[in-house]
């Protein structure tokens, strides 16, 4: 819109538009531009005062020569409510290590989860001895639902970590030959030898 | 349940005199293309695995278990995590299920994504769809592969810095090379025995 307005009334912006400049131009004393309304005050002060002293003084000029500023960078610090906010701003800017399991571990944890640390301590601690370390006492150290946690002791188990225990036999496979005792025979479906 | 998957370890451990090709992985951070060929001496390779701060990576899979890139070698089903390992108690795919995965629910932070590996190719399509509710519930990321796909996958997502863990079933059948024949001689030391 402003530009059909604008093409709309050019020609009557530029009616004589050159002989006008050229009167402007050939004047021998331009109009000064309007002056700032604080300048104006001032003109209007010593218009008024005429005997003020207007020399520059030296006592005051040399107390702001002397005036000699210095900057420094402002050392980084938690901003007040760093404590209540969620996020708060990273303030270490050396180079992290890495952490133990690969990933920063939360600082809080909500209820009804845990964090790999914990998991792998409390199914180890499940593991371990099972009746000092029950469920129930697993659920409440953790905050953790009781049901979850009996399948993720059901299911998730710590290795067993087996070292041959003489080194100098030749190495057949890496495992125990022997089955324990406690375990049963039981029907299980066959892995096939990959052969064929 | 827990004796039967120890049961089963021990079972494929007892089995192994006929089991003991290794599938090796490389994992290179070039992509075989003629745009990474950068000139005569000038190309390099380089592989993740022998990387020191990588975290855990896997090395190698056979049909009753996993190396992994700290030469420790893990029998029967595992759940991986960027610096840790746990035994997973399933015996196939078939006992995937809410239960059985019901550790990741619990971990804070949550998972970025978690690599499934089922075992040999899926059978079963309908397999995905049956955890998209598991992973609606839980706000959780599974990606479904065979297993030796899985291992790859995992090492990638890990190698890459990321808050990664797969569940990993050892598969029943590996395609395995001349090269992984010979090496798991070596490993074994019985590389002029013809029974082995």
């Amino acid at each position: 819109m402003g530009k059909v307005l604008s093409v709309m009334f050019r020609p009557l912006r530029d009616y004589n538009l050159e002989s006008r400049a050229h009167k402007v131009i050939s004047k021998e004393k331009p109009i000064p531009a309007p002056k700032h309304h604080s300048d104006l005050k001032y003109t209007e002060f010593l218009k008024e005062y005429p005997d003020v002293d207007q020399s520059k003084n030296e006592a005051l000029n040399k107390f702001l020569q002397d005036v000699y500023v210095t900057s420094r960078d402002p050392t980084p610090h938690a901003p007040l409510d760093s404590s209540s906010a969620k996020r708060p701003l990273p303030l270490h800017r050396g180079i992290v290590d890495d952490a133990e399991f690969g990933f920063r571990e939360p600082d809080s944890v909500p209820y009804g989860r845990a964090t790999l640390k914990s998991a792998l301590k409390f199914i180890s601690a499940h593991q371990t001895n099972p009746k000092e370390n029950s469920i129930k006492k697993i659920a409440e150290e953790y905050k953790l639902h009781e049901d979850t946690l009996v399948n993720i002791l059901k299911y998730y188990r710590v290795f067993e970590v087996y070292i041959p225990s003489n080194k100098a036999s030749k190495v057949s496979f890496a495992g125990p030959l022997v089955p324990r005792k406690q375990i049963v025979a039981h029907e299980q479906k066959k892995l096939t030898d990959g052969k064929d | 349940m827990f004796h039967n998957c120890v049961q089963s370890i021990l079972r494929t451990t007892r089995y192994n005199y006929n089991v003991k090709h290794f599938r090796r992985f490389i994992s290179t951070n070039q992509l075989n293309c003629g745009s990474s060929y950068q000139g005569d001496g000038k190309t390099t390779a380089h592989i993740l695995n022998s990387d020191a701060d990588s975290g855990l990576l896997i090395n190698g899979i056979s049909e009753v278990g996993f190396r992994l890139n700290n030469s420790v070698t893990v029998l029967g089903p595992m759940v991986i995590f960027p610096r840790s390992v746990l035994s997973w108690c399933i015996r196939d795919i078939r006992d995937i299920n809410e239960e059985s995965l019901s550790l990741f629910t619990i971990l804070e932070p949550s998972i970025e994504i978690i690599v499934l590996g089922v075992g040999d190719s899926l059978e079963n399509p309908k397999f995905y769809q049956s955890l998209l509710p598991f992973m609606r519930k839980h706000l959780i990321n599974i990606e479904v592969l065979p297993t030796e796909q899985a291992c790859t996958t995992f090492n990638f997502l890990n190698s890459e810095g990321r808050y990664v863990a797969a569940g990993l079933i050892p598969p029943q059948v590996l395609q395995t090379t001349d090269d992984d024949l010979l090496r798991t001689k070596l490993r074994y030391q019985n590389l002029y025995e013809t029974n082995y």
